[in-house]
């Protein structure tokens, strides 16, 4: 049974056999003027609702719960305490107005206040869609999730034991959509909650709301994942490089084992010093003064295969240290700055080749590494759905340090890749994402100084990929949504990291496959 | 900060594709939707979206090699 298949049976499971027993449902359907009776004896039941409506706005016509409003109206409808259950559900369908500035619709951890200081989905018209938590909101800004006036749309929001699950069903999601996952909010008293507020005269509507506990397997917190790995094997073979130092040696003001190439007296050179670039022993020292290709290799390397290349640069008087493949490319770890380069690369090609960067490179190497890296088995998982890899950083970070998380990969050399990579002055991490053909990389998202992060998420769905990070419990978009059919039917997931990171979780859920959620 | 479209070239080795744009500090996107196996050294340029502060904006107007196609100013609480 494929893992696509075993997910379609398990979303059919969570009502059948015990029947939906609701903790609040409301299908709105006698018709009540404004003001309405507070509270509200919801229909057909269970539940209550307490309305504030200052200034009459709020009444029920035509079977829906309709928020007539003006500007400066900010009407609150909001259900009894519930406590907080893993799987605990709320569903419900909206029709927005012309201009409503914010629906704020929701579990809210306080009676009478907007939602999403605790767990909430807030529709922006002209913005879109937007998950909020404990008070800190985020843009979606994925296609389909500008949410337009006259539009009926349903929501749902699962809670997990920290934070929940948000779904939607309608206008371009013609099913119902894990639209994002968030893991922080932990508030133990959930209010259902409508509310909204309006910038001129608009009338949004409500058709139900209900609360139900869902059973397996929304009522754990990675019930729904397809893959959930906390256990990763990535390993760092033997040393490859003959004389790696400390202490080279050298013969003839050579580094034994390497092979010299472009060396031209007082232009290009490698010479033997002492660690900091001074005279002496032991370190090596590499200087280019023009523009002329000049390096020194060894041929330890193997095609497709995945090594960290390192180095401890002891001087840089100018340009940068360089340590890469034959190719001079995607394998091209860089630091301007002294102390320790470090990262993980594919080679596309066998030589480990070792330079400065030309036209006034000045650099010494106190030791110099390259080792195979046993990269993590490949997951099967979904092309569609929501990639999670989280991590812990290096504390004292280098340069070309990296932490990838790969997902539509077919093998080693097919996939794409979202990462973070420590920039080559050691100042920032960056974020990146590449599509991967053959090993060939091609960078399609650079934002540059992305603070911390301890989680990338990516949510791909058909041709379209949208990158985030997480850093303590806020979620910030990075770069743009990448429309590409590259990969597109890939379903493989893998970890991919530099030997100082510490990877925690690899987790990925469906975009899909809630059919389930339409029987509530 | 600003939104901007560019027209930049593709720094394309053996091994990389990289346009030559995200030198600059950032947020930069690929706004083409070229697949990887439609990536052509003739024409080697694609339109590239980015997010840049007013410094940047003004370097990227001043660089040869880089062609402002559109830039507007990012309102504040916009998404």
């Amino acid at each position: 049974m494929t893992a696509i298949n075993y997910l379609g049976l398990r979303m059919l499971l969570p009502l059948f056999g015990s029947g939906i027993t609701y903790l609040l449902r409301d299908e709105f359907t006698t018709t009540e003027a404004a003001p309405m009776t507070s509270p509200r004896t919801a229909e057909p039941g269970p539940g209550t609702w307490t309305i504030v409506d200052a200034t009459n706005k709020v009444s029920i016509a035509s079977g829906k719960l309709m928020f007539t409003l003006a500007n400066t109206d900010a009407p609150r409808v909001y259900g009894s305490v519930l406590t907080r259950v893993t799987g605990r559900t709320m569903l419900w369908e909206v029709t927005p107005g012309t201009a409503p500035a914010r629906l704020d619709m929701g579990f809210a951890d306080t009676a009478g206040i907007v939602p999403n200081g605790g767990l909430a989905i807030l529709v922006n018209l002209s913005n879109g869609v937007q998950v909020g938590q404990d008070g800190s909101v985020l843009y979606l800004d994925q296609t389909g999730t500008v949410h337009t006036a006259g539009e009926s749309r349903q929501y749902a929001i699962v809670i997990r034991s920290a934070g929940g699950f948000f779904f939607t069903k309608g206008g371009t999601f013609t099913e119902w959509t894990l639209l994002f996952v968030l893991g922080a909010s932990t508030d133990a008293s959930l209010y259902p909650s409508l509310t909204s507020t309006a910038t001129a005269a608009s009338t949004s509507t409500f058709d139900y709301a209900r609360v139900v506990d869902l059973g397996s397997p929304f009522n754990s917190d990675y019930g729904i994942a397809v893959v959930d790995t906390q256990t990763f094997t990535q390993a760092l073979g033997a040393e490859l490089l003959t004389n790696p130092g400390p202490t080279f040696t050298f013969t003839a003001d050579n580094p034994d084992g390497y092979t010299v190439t472009g060396e031209s007296g007082g232009i290009r050179e490698v010479t033997e010093v002492a660690s900091g670039g001074g005279a002496g022993t032991g370190s090596l020292r590499l200087y280019n003064t023009d523009a002329t290709l000049f390096y020194i290799s060894q041929g330890v390397l193997s095609v497709g295969s995945f090594y960290e290349a390192s180095g401890n640069v002891s001087a840089v008087v100018g340009g940068s240290a360089q340590l890469a493949d034959g190719n001079i490319t995607s394998f091209n770890i860089q630091s301007t700055v002294t102390g320790v380069v470090r990262g993980i690369r594919r080679a596309l090609s066998a030589t480990a080749l070792i330079r400065c960067s030309a036209s006034g490179g000045d650099i010494t190497f106190d030791s110099l590494s390259y080792k195979l890296v046993t990269l993590n088995s490949q997951s099967t998982a979904v092309a569609d759905g929501v990639f999670d890899f989280s991590f812990t950083l290096p504390a004292s970070p280098r340069p070309g340090e990296r932490c990838e998380l790969w997902y539509r990969a077919n093998g080693s050399g097919d996939f794409w890749t979202a990462y973070v990579e420590r920039n080559v002055g050691n100042t920032a991490w960056d974020l990146k994402l590449d599509s991967v053909s053959s090993g060939v990389y091609t960078n399609r998202i650079t934002v540059t100084g992305v603070g911390t992060p301890i989680q990338i998420r990516v949510i791909a769905s058909g041709n379209l990929h949208n990158c985030y990070t997480l850093e303590g419990t806020t979620w910030t978009k990075r770069g743009a949504e990448v429309n590409n059919s590259t990969h597109a039917t890939n379903t493989g997931v893998r970890a991919v990291y530099s030997s100082t990171v510490t990877p925690s979780r690899l987790t990925v859920y469906p975009r899909t496959g809630y059919s389930s959620l339409d029987t509530i | 900060m600003n939104r901007v479209t560019v027209l930049t070239k593709w720094t394309s080795n053996t091994g990389a594709n990289v346009a030559d744009v995200v030198r600059y500090p950032g947020a930069w996107t690929d706004d083409t939707g070229q697949r990887d196996d439609q990536i052509s050294p003739d024409p080697n340029v694609v339109v590239f979206y980015g997010e840049v502060d007013d410094v940047t904006l003004d370097a990227l107007e001043a660089d040869a090699d880089v062609i402002v196609l559109q830039s507007e100013v990012i309102i504040d609480g916009g998404a």
